[in-house]
């Protein structure tokens, strides 16, 4: 059930006029199995996981706030991370580490033939194993209180808008928003409306119509390719996993505020980072916190100098960039953001950036913006060798042929609108200024929108690209 | 407004726990006063009603004139305009009707056709073309039954021209045209089974079927593009074809059930179908699926793929005929059908 599709719209709108009308314990038993129906539309074998996942971690919270020995509650938080990391790597990681040991004993002369299990990607599965983690690392912590009510719970982990793709919400925001009668400010029907329509837009006419462009040239041998083309089809890739992404978290926060919850700001316009630290603070952000709660800090962070830090940094980034896929090239990618933010910090120096004036600002964030598509290239890529291939033609034959010229115009028209957009957010520093201008303007804004979904929809509808992380 | 209930109608925070000052001031801060909630409600549905009317000019703006967005939408409009001037007089003269894409638009020269049967001995005929843009088999099925199945406008002979995979078993490529120009409701369930199975399918087909703009949208995009991008007339097929080169590489094999559904139904109404291959620059192979099925269901078949007198070079773009190669292929057609007399 994707979130841009009539089937989900009207999933939704019959599980809202019916959650409007309970009270709150009502409203969460609606809430769970709204969700487990929309999980179960994906694929139903995968709700024993998610149902396993949840019991584990209410059980084990409940047993550590009960205990007072250290021991006994490193153990139980032993247990919930093996029990969430465990489900994460056989379905995610086996056949990847599988493959690559045996291609390794085969090359050391031992040839293997480990069991090669199909297992198929259970939708979503890095989010909501994340998600219960830091809930029972949280109640370890003493950061949150452990729930008695399995429901509450229950909907902490399922709850539809950010099950399958995130944000990945911390227990302390949104459980306490789960457990409370649910309060509607009077700006929620505005800012689900305008959270709804902005992921919609983001999704159906930015990634769904940048996606044909950067599945054409990526499955295209370099060769057949010229450098301009390369670019332009890196770039729509670039806006292909904004759109689609930023999309859906959009639409979750959206869906969720017409439901009474706030769910956490995922995107803050990440081609306007400055510097990759910077882009990492505006991209994914619900991950990058939890990576660097949860992984960076506990490895030492910025304490014990300088080395320590830009090793903790890479490391961090190379496990970010494992999260996203079981492939060399998420490897790869990880590590590339982890030297980035390194380089970055050397050449910086300690202590705040300096404020930039703004030719020196645009030069940054163009520089930056081509960084990062570096590293979508790496992301992208079938294989290095194809990002090596890819490089080399965008150095020696760049020529703007007919199909370059198409792309580029294609890129314009869909892409140039947000930019602006962003770009008045980014003055204006508000993640919605369309809400400062009169009404008449913002239905401008909004019919633009509409018609552009309407009439300017993709070839051919794609799913959310997150969802197979 | 359940929502707006909701605010107005705020629950008393639990006083039980804790935190119970913080979430007071949390309440006080968020809940508005009545009249603020009113204008941002008002304010919002104003925005809304300004979208709806928005869409609605567009829309109007469309029916109004969409025969000026391309020439295949007023052929698409004019569908029962040609089916009852084909069957409209009492006459004796034998009814044809050409039936095909743009290669046919292109390669049936009428005039070129008529004379022909002028100058031989073969009583009077009356013959119309239907051409819609981008079809195949399954816009020219839907056709045939929604449009030609009454009794009085079954014409006679149906001659239909087709190129490589035309006649294999595909969904519609236009459903959202078929939604608004030549769709019967009879046929919902074989339309639901064949073409569009999808329940997103479905919400599409019938937006379609109410709005002009929602029917045409393809068209839209497609006009503007090739106004206001450089080159697009020449990059987008190239994208078009690397995109395809992608999908086709999962290889089936070719099925016909809609073929045989279509000659049942035209048996049925008395019509005789001829297939023509029409001709193109790259051959194309007519399996012998496809003519064993023309020889079981005792269907005639013209091969004019290779017709004497039609260089490539008159077919410029490699599959749409130039006028001097319509005039050809319309002649070697008339003479074909009369010395086959597939009318009779």
């Amino acid at each position: 059930m994707l979130f841009n599709s009539y089937t989900f719209w009207i999933f939704f709108g019959c599980l809202f006029v019916i959650y409007h009308r309970l009270q709150r314990r009502n409203q969460n038993i609606v809430l769970l199995i709204g969700s487990y129906v929309f999980y179960g539309c994906w694929d139903w074998r995968f709700l024993g996981l998610i149902a396993l996942s949840t019991i584990v971690d209410y059980c084990v919270a409940l047993a550590i706030t009960g205990s007072t020995e250290q021991r006994r509650r490193k153990l139980l938080l032993a247990v919930s991370i093996c029990a969430n990391l465990g489900i994460l790597l056989f379905f995610k990681y086996y056949g990847f580490f599988a493959g690559e040991l045996e291609v390794l004993l085969t090359n050391i002369g031992v040839p293997a033939m480990l069991p090669t299990l199909n297992i198929v990607l259970p939708v979503g599965i890095s989010f909501y194993t994340f998600q219960t983690m830091s809930y029972t690392i949280d109640v370890y912590r003493g950061d949150c209180k452990a729930t008695r009510s399995i429901l509450d719970f229950a909907v902490y982990v399922s709850f539809f808008p950010q099950l399958v793709a995130g944000p990945i919400e911390r227990a302390s925001h949104f459980l306490p928003q789960v457990q409370k009668t649910r309060v509607h400010a009077s700006t929620d029907f505005r800012d689900g409306l305008f959270l709804i329509l902005s992921g919609l837009f983001r999704k159906v006419v930015i990634a769904d119509n940048m996606a044909p462009l950067a599945n054409v040239i990526f499955s295209t041998s370099a060769a057949d390719l010229s450098g301009a083309e390369i670019l332009l089809g890196v770039y729509a890739f670039a806006f292909q996993i904004y759109g689609d992404f930023s999309g859906y978290s959009q639409i979750a926060r959206g869906t969720a505020k017409w439901l009474g919850f706030d769910l956490m700001v995922n995107f803050a316009r990440p081609y306007f980072a400055l510097s990759a630290s910077d882009f990492w603070r505006r991209w994914h952000i619900s991950l990058s916190q939890w990576l660097r709660d949860y992984l960076y800090i506990p490895l030492g962070g910025s304490r014990g100098g300088e080395w320590r830090t830009h090793r903790n940094l890479t490391l961090t980034m190379l496990l970010g960039g494992l999260w996203h896929g079981a492939a060399w090239t998420f490897v790869v990618w990880g590590l590339y953001h982890g030297v980035l933010q390194a380089i970055f910090k050397l050449v910086q120096g300690p202590g705040k950036p300096k404020p930039l004036s703004l030719p020196h600002r645009c030069v940054m964030i163009v520089f930056m913006f081509h960084l990062t598509c570096f590293g979508w290239l790496l992301f992208r890529a079938e294989s290095m060798s194809q990002v090596v291939a890819f490089s080399t033609q965008m150095a020696t034959h760049f020529s703007m042929t007919p199909m370059a010229w198409t792309m580029l115009g294609l890129i314009t028209f869909y892409v140039i609108p947000l930019l602006a957009f962003e770009c008045w957010c980014e003055i204006e520093n508000v993640h919605a200024p369309v809400f400062q201008v009169h009404w008449a303007w913002r239905g401008t804004a909004y019919l633009y929108v509409v018609a552009m979904i309407v009439f300017f929809p993709p070839p051919m509808p794609s799913q959310f690209i997150y969802f197979q992380f | 407004m359940p929502v707006i209930q909701e605010i107005t109608k705020p629950t008393k925070p639990d006083t039980t726990t804790p935190n119970v000052v913080l979430v007071e001031e949390t309440l006080q801060e968020q809940l508005p006063r009545a009249d603020s909630v009113q204008r941002k409600t008002t304010s919002e549905l104003k925005v809304i009603g300004f979208v709806l009317c928005g869409m609605l000019v567009i829309e109007l703006l469309m029916v109004t004139f969409e025969n000026r967005l391309s020439n295949d939408v007023s052929h698409l409009k004019s569908f029962e305009i040609i089916a009852a001037s084909l069957c409209d007089e009492q006459s004796s003269a034998t009814t044809v009707l050409f039936l095909g894409n743009s290669m046919t638009r292109h390669g049936f020269d009428e005039e070129a056709f008529l004379n022909a049967v002028r100058q031989s001995d073969h009583g009077e005929m009356k013959a119309t073309r239907i051409s819609p843009d981008n079809t195949a088999l399954a816009e020219w099925y839907y056709i045939y039954e929604n449009i030609f199945t009454d009794k009085d406008r079954t014409p006679d002979l149906m001659v239909i021209g087709f190129g490589d995979g035309h006649l294999i078993d595909h969904p519609s490529r236009h459903p959202n045209r078929l939604a608004r120009y030549y769709f019967v409701r009879n046929h919902w369930d074989e339309l639901t089974a064949d073409d569009i199975s999808s329940f997103e399918q479905q919400c599409e087909f019938v937006l379609a079927e109410n709005s002009a703009a929602f029917a045409n949208r393809d068209r839209i995009q497609r006009r503007l593009f090739s106004s206001i991008i450089p080159e697009y007339q020449t990059g987008m097929p190239e994208i078009n074809d690397r995109l395809g080169q992608m999908i086709s590489h999962i290889e089936q094999t070719p099925t016909y059930h809609r073929l045989h559904k279509l000659l049942s139904l035209a048996q049925k109404n008395g019509t005789r179908i001829v297939f023509v291959a029409m001709p193109t620059v790259d051959e194309y192979e007519v399996t012998s699926a496809l003519l064993d099925i023309f020889a079981a269901e005792d269907v005639s078949f013209i091969d004019a793929r290779n017709v004497t007198g039609i260089e490539p070079e008159m077919i410029p773009d490699g599959i749409h005929m130039n006028a001097d190669a319509a005039g050809i292929y319309s002649k070697f057609l008339a003479r074909a059908l009369l010395n086959n007399d597939f009318d009779e």
